[in-house]
């Protein structure tokens, strides 16, 4: 049997998401056999090209090398995952205001000439991609379901259900019920809901799943006396904004 | 068509470039990660977001971190957790630090001893040693599940406590369990006390938190020549320098050059390590002394053990009592504070400012490797010249080698 042949790339970014690939590595190496890692630089000096059926890349390209990075992957690999909220949705480094960036730079950085980088975006910016399994990490049962459904000749499934579908499943108390400003509602799950299930409010990490009912929320958190700079704020974690600056950029 | 792109080191937390002149005989260890500008984007944001913010930060070190700015807004807003809370905070860092040195040491170190291109083969080739490697990670992972949530990127510890108790039973779970890995973790000193490590010495001035304890949590930051500062003033007593070239910035202490993490710990607090493994550590034929940078991997494999006999300790106390971690109630108010803590890597250091409305107006991060780049920046040079009759391709292999045994995490040096 050949085997299915998988590269793993990180761009910028935290790196957790590689390690919970690592995680699904040796949990499940049986189903490995049937798997070829051709490239990781993470944790191997081989660095192959040829005949990639799987890339998953992790992480935003924000240095423009990364940029023609993420071309050389596309260009050589059948699939491109983006694995991850930061490579689906820009992640937490997207919260930054791209319009602040400079003033920012200066702030950090004061004296130095040249920024290296540019605004957190989502590799589907720069390239088409295939699939997403999001996360913030992701979690080893979503790797393992998409790595056996390509196995089996399977459309991997996208999961575009909000939070609180997870939430409902393990029973939680509703947060947002309570009056706190949980973005459940409004956020792709893949988390198993996994902050609501400690009592804390979603952050909305795993940004905004497809058709999401934002001003039903916004109402809400209006209702219960938020202020909006605190609302905004909130919904800032969901991303919700990113495609209008892009608008705006072009 | 293939567009240009940089080499980055591999087996490297990060993004770095390691570019050597032969001919000049020089060598120059770059970071070339683009700017995330964290403590930029977190201003104006909740002070209760920025644990769960400055966590993603890294994702081999996110709990040290999230714990990090967890108590530097304590500071700021005065409060005191109970025992058990700050118990279980060790705990987790005792944890953090087991994982993070595993992962470095058996992921990312070992393949250079054992003339392997990868971990792949470590799994063929050498079964047992992996084994112990996943071993020690399970024990590591379970802790920070059990206790902050998850393997990585915490979620139970808040401002004042935990979100939700962590039950006695499975503490106690955890110890059983802990008793069973402790002979894996002495295992791992072994193997890394017998590797044959580079002859190299570069005597450099240490730096670690110190107290009455291997301390990770509270105390002050001691240095090798005996100066001691309080880490609230570390803003006075390390300097940032800015690079045109690299996106991090590199500290210096007094002007000087310095270390901290696994060899900087040993070298100030080697008479509180645990039983065990400061018998490992004494009765071992590799002199801690030496300032050999490569023998970080050996100091790594002490901790790991030190803080699997650490972990029980901790848990031994916390079962005495009841474990109270309910959130200590407080009042948000303005103010200014900062935080040390030992992550993997070395002291890390956070510090923020607050207004009236616990908006954060000002941020400030500094980081184990930060540091740790000012003594690798010469290093990289210093071995160069000591392996100048070498061939060229196995300079490179011994200085990326060295860079390796420094494990740099590039991705918390550009934060």
């Amino acid at each position: 049997m050949t085997k299915l042949k998988i590269a793993v790339f990180d761009l910028t970014d935290c790196e957790g998401c590689e390690l919970e690939f690592l995680n699904f590595k040796e949990k499940f190496s049986n189903l490995l056999e049937k798997v070829e890692i051709l490239n990781w630089r993470l944790i191997s000096d081989d660095k192959k090209w040829q005949d990639i059926d799987i890339s998953f890349v992790e992480g935003t390209p924000i240095k423009n090398d990364e940029i023609n990075l993420l071309k050389n992957i596309r260009n050589h690999s059948k699939y491109v995952v983006a694995l991850g909220t930061c490579a689906a949705t820009g992640g937490i480094p997207a919260l930054l205001d791209p319009k602040k960036r400079e003033e920012i730079f200066k702030r950090i950085y004061p004296g130095k000439k040249y920024i290296a980088s540019n605004p957190a975006k989502p590799i589907s910016n720069y390239i088409n991609i295939d699939f997403v399994i999001n996360g913030c990490p992701v979690n080893v049962p979503d790797i393992e379901r998409f790595v056996s459904d390509i196995l089996n000749n399977k459309i991997p499934s996208q999961k575009n259900y909000p939070v609180c579908l997870a939430c409902k499943s393990k029973q939680n108390q509703c947060l947002l019920l309570e009056g706190k400003k949980c973005m459940g509602p409004l956020t792709k799950a893949g988390c198993n809901a996994i902050c609501p299930s400690f009592g804390l409010p979603c952050f909305g990490c795993l940004g905004e799943m497809d058709q999401a009912n934002t001003k039903a929320l916004k109402k809400r958190f209006q209702d219960l006396k938020y202020s909006d700079k605190d609302i905004e704020n909130w919904i800032s974690t969901t991303w919700k904004n990113i495609k209008d600056t892009e608008e705006e950029n072009d | 068509m293939t567009e240009k792109y940089n080499d980055y080191v591999n087996r490297v937390e990060g993004h770095g470039v390691l570019n050597i002149n032969f001919n000049k005989k020089t060598a120059k260890f770059e970071v070339s990660e683009g700017e995330r500008l964290f403590e930029g984007l977190v201003l104006g944001r909740n002070f209760d977001e920025i644990p769960f913010i400055v966590s993603r930060i890294c994702g081999i070190c996110p709990t040290a971190h999230y714990i990090s700015a967890i108590k530097a807004m304590e500071n700021i807003l005065n409060i005191e957790p109970t025992e058990s809370t700050i118990l279980l905070r060790k705990l987790m860092l005792s944890a953090q630090i087991i994982q993070s040195h595993n992962l470095h040491l058996f992921f990312l170190a070992l393949p250079d001893y054992l003339n392997l291109k990868d971990n792949e083969n470590l799994t063929e080739k050498y079964p047992e040693e992996f084994h112990i490697a996943l071993n020690i990670k399970r024990m590591a992972d379970k802790i920070l599940e059990i206790v902050g949530g998850r393997s990585i990127h915490p979620i139970n510890p808040v401002i004042g406590g935990f979100a939700k108790k962590i039950s006695e039973n499975d503490l106690a779970n955890l110890r059983f369990n802990l008793e069973n890995t402790l002979s894996d973790a002495e295992y791992a000193v072994d193997l890394f006390s017998q590797l044959d490590y580079p002859k190299f010495s570069s005597p450099t001035t240490y730096l670690a938190m110190t107290s009455n304890d291997y301390e990770i949590y509270h105390g002050n930051i001691k240095s090798s020549d005996d100066k001691i500062f309080s880490p609230t003033n570390y803003k006075k007593k390390l300097k940032e320098k800015i690079l045109e070239e690299s996106s991090a910035k590199i500290t210096y202490f007094t002007g000087k050059s310095i270390m901290t993490g696994a060899p900087a710990r040993l070298f100030i607090n080697s008479d509180k390590l645990n039983l065990r493994s400061r018998a490992k550590l004494e009765n071992s034929r590799i002199d801690y002394k030496s300032n050999n940078p490569f023998q970080n991997n050996f100091y790594q494999s002490i901790e790991i053990m030190h803080f699997f006999e650490e972990s029980i300790k901790i848990i031994d106390k916390l079962l005495k009592k009841k474990i109270a971690t309910n959130p200590e109630p407080f009042k948000i108010k303005s103010g200014i504070g900062a935080s040390a803590i030992e992550a993997p890597r070395g002291t890390l250091y956070h510090s923020y400012e607050i207004d009236g409305n616990g908006k954060v107006i000002d941020a400030d991060i500094l980081t184990p490797t930060g540091q740790n780049l000012s003594n690798l920046e010469s290093d990289v040079q210093k071995l160069l010249k000591d392996i100048k009759n070498l061939k060229e391709v196995d300079q490179k292999n011994q200085v990326e080698k060295l860079i390796r045994a420094y494990d740099p995490c590039l991705t918390c040096s550009v934060h």
